[in-house]
């Protein structure tokens, strides 16, 4: 047996402190000398959205990795979840009132965050992924990017007008 | 399409634009009534950008516009136009504002587009700090970086008119409203029945022996119709009846007459079948073969940039397998379409003519069936479908380990391999079995109704038979008859739709490659140069493969003909974009390629490409021989060229070692040659088509010094006369350069000769210490000296 693991360094959370600046960007200080603005990067954005959280600075080099935010303070983990949030935040698509089909292009008519909203989807096979967490993405023309969490919850009608083009 | 839209483009009238689309970059007239009423001056605003976005994960609509004195945000929301106005002369809604916040523009030093996941922010820089000015989708990166990049140069005081391009974006060519980039029609006025009428629309060149065809169809149909008239009836009324008081030979006669025109029904049936089948057969082959040329000229229309967005796959697909989709929908289903719908129509008259009562009863009892036929399909396509899906994840898992076969021998992870299949082959067995299972039970109960109906419709005619003179012995059984044939014909015509579904899907994705516009095309009259003499000039290059990821930030360079350039950088540095762009196979963001003072834009892509010669570190040979593969660029090369391309590409010494020589063949399922022979073989392709200008890219990156040896020989042989661009890692291979560029994230650093370099001790002669050291180590220096030496004495 070889001995020889890799090991992995990370930040040590209790030397880390995530705070937002008055200018509302998130900024890091570890053992108290400030990194100044800072980026927080998911290294697994659907399966550990929380670990392994790469710290980047604004010239985009990077700080280090956290291994978990739960290790860190309550106020730094706020701050760093409510960054994630931002960053990562992506259109939840809660129903699908129609998928219409013309010429090769799919046009959706669906509802986000309780408003309606239609897009244009080309080359489903490209653009309607399902990650392995059972999440769909979908791209649309412009480069738009909406999310179904969760295509087993969403409701029935929905799932019956996305299913024949799941691939 | 609406009606207006009908009578409009009929009119060859194009709709004004929508209220609220107005050029990139400029405010929409009712925006600017808004803002002018909250003191706003608007004439004055130099460029605007308009986001969908209020916060972070907030929507809604938000303008961000600068003139000379400030930076403004306002939110605003633009109501939406209803679809069905009301009245007549409604004005329509007037947006409304909710926030309007102006920044100094002494207090904004720089501004920045940031990408995140499926949003952007703007943020702006002054006295080093940060500061937001909006979010918006992902989707607005390209015009929120257009917006950053012409206030940036605004603020350094250079001209940014010429970044102003007033863009429109996409329009419908019929009604005049945004659409996305690369359509040329929105939903509203793309015709449902497009893709069919297209599809047909293939058949237009045969559409004579289409009607023949149909008539053919219909004569063997209406024929086969007549069969159970015959058969059936006459036979049991006018012959077999026991009331029957005709003598013998009467009966025989009328016996014969039933038979003989059975036979000749019969015959003739078969002759209109045979006929029709035949010119079908004659026919779709032809009409496949155009649709199968059509897509393949489309795709070789089509721009680099195309091909790395599609799979592989997907494009092969539509050559073959849609295409092929479409062949079997019109070699088998559309004959048999047109067929079971005479039959079905048929013999309900027929029915009806037999008698009224026992039609009406058939009916209502079918109606049972015409509701659960529907029904029990959708149930089986989306079975189908789940099916098809786990075969394709099964097709995707052999094809990834036919390709990756070397690396999983050599990780030894067969076994896992095989367990990964074995867990998609379950799960395939598993969905097979569920539509066995519901098909297996579904159609024995419609089978069972279907024998119940003919039970009852033969009891009620019996009943009619005995107690009226309603219907005679021959009519009821003529009408059983008639009720089993009209059972295949309407099975058929109830899933006949799916296939017509699979066959319209086909043709859409054959269409998107039709219609799909090259990014990189020639003007109307291009330029064609007399003399092409290879003189290149970059000016201020910008270029990028995804909105805002800039490859090429702003390069110029200068190379004169007959000169050798060496570029130099470091991976990911730009160097075979530029490449790329000189040979356009791209088209820049900003700035210009010219050869010969001419943009490379203005030139005929086909004289361009015919002059410039690339060897790549991507070597592809197609498959055939490697005499085939030499002549590509110019297949009329005689056989003494060819061996002559090859020795000065020191591939000859190789290829005929080989037992076919000239005549191995290679590529796919061809000859295994290594990657220095097949590079030997790329440059030899380049040499015979003697191009004006060679760009060498990482030509001898893969080689053993030895090879790379004899490459450089062969390279420094044909660079003589031409313009010559050489990319690499390895500064040895640029000793013969006349002059380097060191590419830097996108920017030329560094420019000059090589003596001007290493004096200049910057970057270029950093690297070169840093390789010569390298060499050093691995003791190539000293015996590259004594090469040097050897060749020396032997010049003297």
């Amino acid at each position: 047996m070889n001995d020889n693991k890799l090991s992995l360094e990370f930040l040590k959370t209790d030397e880390c402190s995530f705070s937002f600046n008055q200018n509302g960007f998130l900024v890091l200080s570890v053992d108290g000398e400030s990194k100044g603005r800072i980026k927080l990067i998911r290294s697994y954005p659907y399966s550990l959205t929380d670990e392994y959280i790469c710290v980047h600075d604004i010239e985009d080099n990077e700080i280090g990795i956290i291994r978990d935010l739960k290790e860190l303070d309550e106020s730094s983990l706020n701050c760093a979840l409510k960054e994630l949030q931002n960053r990562y935040y992506c259109p939840t698509i809660t129903s699908v009132k129609s998928i219409k089909e013309r010429m090769g292009h799919f046009y959706f008519d669906v509802v986000i965050d309780g408003k309606e909203k239609s897009f244009t989807v080309r080359d489903l096979t490209r653009n309607l992924r399902s990650t392995n967490e059972n999440t769909l993405l979908i791209f649309d023309m412009d480069g738009n990017r909406y999310i179904i969490p969760n295509q087993e919850k969403i409701e029935p009608k929905s799932r019956r007008l996305l299913e024949p083009y799941l691939y | 399409m609406k009606i207006i839209n009908k009578v409009l483009f009929k009119l060859h009238i194009k709709k004004p634009p929508r209220p609220n689309f107005s050029p990139s970059g400029i405010l929409p007239g009712h925006i600017k009534e808004v803002l002018q009423e909250n003191e706003l001056n608007t004439d004055s605003i130099i460029y605007s950008l308009k986001t969908d976005m209020t916060g972070a994960e907030a929507f809604g609509d938000c303008y961000i516009m600068f003139d000379e004195k400030g930076l403004y945000i306002a939110e605003i929301e633009e109501p939406e136009i209803p679809k069905k106005k009301k009245k007549k002369n409604t004005p329509p809604p007037k947006p409304v504002l909710h926030k309007l916040t102006a920044l100094p523009i002494n207090e904004i030093d720089e501004i920045f587009a940031e990408q995140y996941l499926a949003t952007g922010q703007l943020t702006y820089k002054y006295n080093e700090e940060y500061f937001s000015l909006g979010y918006f989708s992902i989707g607005l990166l390209s015009k929120a970086d257009s917006f950053k990049k012409i206030f940036n140069i605004f603020k350094q005081g250079k001209d940014y008119n010429q970044y102003i391009t007033g863009d429109k974006g996409s329009m419908c060519q019929k009604c005049g409203a945004p659409v996305p980039p690369g359509m040329h029609f929105c939903k509203d006025c793309v015709s449902k029945n497009s893709t069919i009428k297209r599809l047909f629309s293939f058949f237009g060149d045969v559409k004579w022996k289409m009607v023949f065809i149909i008539v053919f169809i219909l004569f063997s149909n209406a024929l086969n119709l007549l069969i159970p008239q015959f058969s059936t009836q006459k036979l049991y009324d006018e012959v077999l009846n026991p009331g029957n008081t005709l003598g013998y030979d009467a009966l025989l006669k009328g016996l014969f007459t039933v038979v003989l025109s059975m036979a000749a029904i019969k015959i003739f049936n078969q002759l209109f079948t045979l006929v029709y089948q035949y010119l079908v057969a004659g026919m779709l082959p032809n009409v496949i073969y155009s649709i199968k040329i059509k897509i393949f000229k489309a795709m070789q229309r089509l721009s680099v940039g195309f091909y790395t967005h599609k799979q592989t796959g997907s494009l092969m697909e539509r050559v073959t397998r849609d295409s092929n989709n479409i062949y079997w929908f019109f070699v088998d289903g559309f004959p048999y379409l047109i067929g079971s719908a005479i039959t079905v129509i048929g013999i309900i008259v027929i029915m009806f003519a037999t008698s009224v009562k026992l039609t009406l009863i058939t009916l209502l009892a079918s109606t049972v069936i015409f509701v659960c036929y529907p029904l029990f399909h959708k149930l089986f396509k989306k079975m189908h479908h789940k099916v098809w899906v786990q075969h394709s994840k099964l097709t995707s898992k052999v094809s990834d380990n036919i390709n990756g076969h070397r690396i999983i021998k050599a990780f030894s992870k067969e076994d896992d391999e095989l367990n990964a299949f074995t867990k998609i082959s379950d799960k395939v067995r598993d969905a097979e079995v569920t539509v066995a299972n519901a098909e297996n039970t579904v159609f024995p109960i419609l089978s069972i109704f279907i024998y119940l109906l003919g039970a009852l419709v033969l009891g009620y005619g019996g009943v009619l038979c005995i107690t009226t003179d309603e219907l005679t012995i021959g009519q009821l059984l003529t009408f059983v008859v008639y009720l089993q044939m009209i059972q295949s014909p309407i099975d058929f015509l109830s899933w006949v739709l799916n296939w017509w579904a699979r066959c319209v899907d086909s043709a859409q994705r054959v269409f998107e490659i039709m219609d799909t516009e090259p990014d990189v095309k020639d003007i109307e009259n291009p330029v064609i140069l007399e003399s092409f003499r290879g003189e290149i000039e970059i000016n201020e290059l910008q270029f990028e493969y995804e909105p805002a990821h800039p490859i090429i930030k702003n390069l110029s360079l200068k190379i004169g003909e007959g000169e050798m350039l060496g570029i130099v950088g470091k991976t990911g540095a730009g160097k075979t974009t530029i490449s790329n762009l000189i040979a356009r196979l791209y088209d820049p963001k900003e700035g210009v390629v010219k050869i010969d003072g001419y943009d490379v834009k203005e030139l005929s892509s086909k004289q361009l490409r015919k002059n410039i010669g690339i060897v790549s570190q991507d070597i592809f040979l197609f498959m055939g021989t490697i005499a085939d593969n030499i002549r590509y660029a110019r297949p009329d090369a005689t056989n003494d060229e060819v061996i002559a391309a090859a020795k000065a590409a020191s591939a000859h010494s190789f290829i005929s070692k080989l037992p076919d020589g000239y005549e191995t063949w290679v590529g796919s399922g061809g000859q295994d040659l290594s990657g220095g022979e097949r590079q030997r073989i790329s440059i030899a392709r380049t040499i015979i088509q003697n191009p004006k200008i060679l760009i060498l890219d990482e030509a001898t990156a893969a080689m053993d010094t030895e090879t790379e040896r004899n490459i450089q020989n062969s390279i420094s042989e044909l660079k003589s006369g031409r313009t010559t661009i050489a990319i690499a890692h390895r500064l040895s291979t640029l000793r013969d350069a006349d002059k380097l560029a060191v590419i830097d994230d996108g920017e030329c650093i560094e420019f000059g000769t090589f003596d001007e370099l290493m004096e200049k001790k910057g970057a270029y002669y950093k690297l070169f210490k840093l390789q010569e050291e390298a060499l050093k180590f691995i003791g190539i220096e000293q015996a590259d000296e004594e090469d040097e030496k050897e060749e020396k004495e032997n010049e003297r």
